[in-house]
């Protein structure tokens, strides 16, 4: 029996010393060192620890990783890991584990271990719409440093921004405000910077927005009174046939106070169609999280569905959910024979569980689902036994 | 004591005991499965406010007014711009739509010593009066602060008006001749109302954005602030006071009703999302009843859900 013990104690202590020896220096005896050489080296890189990443013999994960990569990265960065459970907005490669999109696992000239990239940050390999090369571009953009106003993993606000919008112009800006705005006739406030500048850059000085609102350019007075900022009115005497919409059965007036018509629309300047202070998906996301979040990541998803007025009357509508139409008006205005050949829709179908007409929303879910179609249930069975509980 | 019991019969006897002893556990369990399937949260459904032509289903509803005096339900279809009313054991009465006398009302009170139905239409963008004996219709505008209001939503009592508006987020509080007493703001800053009820002289408000409950007194001083915590909304729309002080919150996206107790802690939610008796497809408000029951306006599902407890 002693024998035995000491037999398998020696065959231990052999195979641990030798697969030390192995993960000290045998992975550099094929693999290059030139990867692990920039200047900032991951942590077990430096040790030259392999192993802790990798298994030197068999994986049944590409790269011989040892694990699975997010359980792999998350093995060590747990304080990440927690970080995204408790997330409101999550950076998509994130929230897939998808690390090494942004991050070089051995080593980089960044610090973070961002990887390099040929369009000179990370950030634009993906978003590649924001590496428009700007006449003027803000500093922070321009250097690629995007994290001075985003957080590349999760953040409490849209966008992944590291704080409110305002607050995070006037940190760095704070003694330019006054002498950058003496030629107006009023004290310019620290407050709703980007309703007249790009934070990322734009072929005016200042960085000031590509479409100047007309009363803007005229005189401030036309909407500024004392300092008090004109009602939902003065909008509506130029935008007249507005104002019909917002007395729709659901006008989108957004009880928030003030000038409703600015909550989505830049008073100022904009970069965007119809003045909006955003693109269109930020602007409705704004408010709407919620159903963004519901599909944002399903695998069947409306085409364009981030173009929300595609569907959706944004002033007001005398339909459900402020559709443009009825439930099959809106959709057979792009999908033509809806309804001519599927299951009935329209007058006279009646959804047996309300009483209601059916129409495509009855089964779909248009914005996106986990099934094919953008069904609301599985089209194999189990949305069809909802009503026709006999087959 | 069963055992013992069937033990004392013949075989076959005591077989045929045991198999009618089984039958009836298994009948109750499917009795008692099936009784709980129809509570939601411990309410029961126990009509529907709906349509009552089958052929003409209602097309947006969007709220419940119940007058305590005559025991009615008026049911507001903005989408088929009508009024129907119903007896509180749900019973249909009539309905009240006057060839283009409405356009898109949205809520309701009723005047209680002259009968005039008081009637928020947002074709109009107006409080209209409605003399249904001199039938008589008067639409007219509110302001308050000097700006137009978009009254969305409307609560009357013997001699005040409460109308939340749409634009601002605020209370409004006017006097039987519409003129302002209390404007009432929600203190946050980017705030604003969408839903309120007046219990016993006190205002309460929904600020769905900050999810928290602000209370004012008759004299439009402020109350309590109340945060609700431990739920995670998505879309809440309207809310309500229970008997007991309890604060029903209604989730529009979620079809849901979310209870807090009256420090703002979460108790507990029922419903789901779905066309079921027990399921709300896009609700939009809910009131109790003064017989303690809980009327749902489902909007998406058209009708007016009843439970009780």
């Amino acid at each position: 029996m002693k024998i035995i013990k000491f037999a398998v104690l020696a065959a231990c202590l052999l195979f641990g010393y030798h697969t030390e020896v192995f993960a000290a220096g045998s992975c550099f005896q094929c693999h290059s060192r030139q990867g692990f050489t920039k200047k900032f080296v991951h942590e077990p890189a430096t040790r030259e620890q392999c192993r802790e990443c990798h298994n030197p013999h068999v994986s049944k994960h590409k790269g011989l990783l040892a694990d699975e990569k997010t359980a792999l990265c998350y093995g060590c960065h747990q304080e990440l890991k927690e970080t995204l459970k408790a997330a409101k907005v999550t950076h998509n490669p994130f929230a897939g584990g998808e690390c090494l999109v942004c991050h070089d696992p051995h080593s980089s000239t960044k610090k973070g271990l961002i990887r390099e990239s040929e369009t000179g940050s990370v950030c634009f390999d993906c978003h590649e719409e924001l590496a428009t090369q700007f006449k003027y571009r803000h500093q922070p953009f321009a250097s690629g440093n995007c994290q001075v106003c985003h957080d590349p993993h999760v953040a409490e606000r849209i966008q992944l921004l590291v704080d409110d919008p305002d607050r995070l112009c006037v940190s760095c800006h704070r003694a330019d405000i006054e002498a950058a705005h003496k030629k107006f006739s009023y004290k310019v406030k620290e407050e709703g910077c980007l309703t007249c500048h790009n934070p990322h850059g734009s072929d005016s000085a200042s960085l000031v927005r590509k479409v100047l609102h007309a009363p803007y350019q005229d005189d401030c007075g036309t909407c500024h009174n004392n300092g008090r900022i004109a009602g939902v009115e003065k909008c509506l005497e130029c935008h007249d046939q507005i104002g019909e919409k917002l007395s729709s059965i659901h006008g989108h007036l957004t009880s928030k106070g003030g000038n409703g018509c600015i909550n989505c629309h830049s008073p100022h300047a904009s970069d965007f169609d119809n003045m909006l202070r955003n693109r269109q998906s930020q602007v409705c996301r704004k408010c709407h999280s919620d159903t963004w979040d519901v599909y944002i990541d399903k695998p069947y998803k409306h085409p364009d569905a981030e173009v929300c007025s595609n569907c959706h009357a944004p002033h007001g509508s005398n339909y459900p959910v402020m559709l443009k139409d009825d439930g099959n008006a809106t959709c057979s205005s792009c999908h033509e024979t809806q309804g001519t050949f599927t299951h009935p829709v329209g007058a006279g179908v009646v959804d047996k569980r309300n009483g209601q007409i059916m129409t495509c929303v009855t089964c779909h879910y248009p914005h996106g689902t986990i099934f094919e179609a953008n069904l609301k249930l599985s089209g194999s069975m189990e949305l069809c036994v909802e009503c026709h509980k006999n087959y | 004591m069963k055992n013992i019991a069937t033990n004392n019969l013949p075989t076959e006897r005591r077989m045929r005991v045991q198999l009618f002893s089984s039958f009836l556990a298994v009948l109750s369990v499917l009795v008692f499965s099936i009784g709980t399937a129809k509570a939601a949260g411990g309410w029961t459904w126990q009509f529907d406010l709906a349509s009552s032509d089958k052929n003409t289903p209602f097309q947006m509803i969007t709220s419940l007014y119940i007058s305590a005096e005559n025991e009615r339900f008026y049911v507001v279809e903005a989408g088929g711009n009508s009024l129907h009313s119903y007896q509180f054991d749900g019973e249909f009465l009539n309905t009240f739509s006057p060839e283009g006398a409405l356009a898109q009302p949205f809520d309701m009170a009723r005047q209680g010593t002259s009968g005039e139905l008081w009637v928020i239409e947002k074709g109009r963008n107006s409080l209209t009066r409605i003399d249904l004996q001199a039938q008589k219709i008067v639409p007219e505008e509110l302001h308050a602060e000097g700006r137009l209001v978009y009254p969305e939503r409307l609560i009357l009592d013997e001699d005040r008006v409460y109308v939340l508006d749409r634009l601002s987020g605020n209370v409004i509080t006017y006097d039987h001749d519409l003129k302002v007493l209390h404007v009432l703001e929600s203190p946050a800053a980017g705030g604003g109302f969408v839903d309120f009820v007046v219990k016993d002289n006190e205002i309460w408000a929904l600020d769905a954005r900050m999810a928290r409950v602000h209370t004012f007194n008759a004299d439009g001083g402020s109350g309590r602030a109340l945060s609700l915590a431990g739920y995670d909304f998505s879309f809440p729309v309207a809310l309500e006071v229970g008997p007991s002080g309890f604060i029903y919150i209604l989730d529009k996206h979620q079809g849901s009703v979310a209870v807090f107790d009256g420090s703002g802690e979460f108790k507990y939610n029922f419903f789901e999302k779905g066309h079921d008796k027990n399921s709300l497809y896009l609700p939009e408000d809910i009131v109790f009843d003064p017989l303690g029951r809980l009327c749902v306006v489902d909007g998406g599902n058209g009708r007016v859900g009843v439970f009780s407890r």
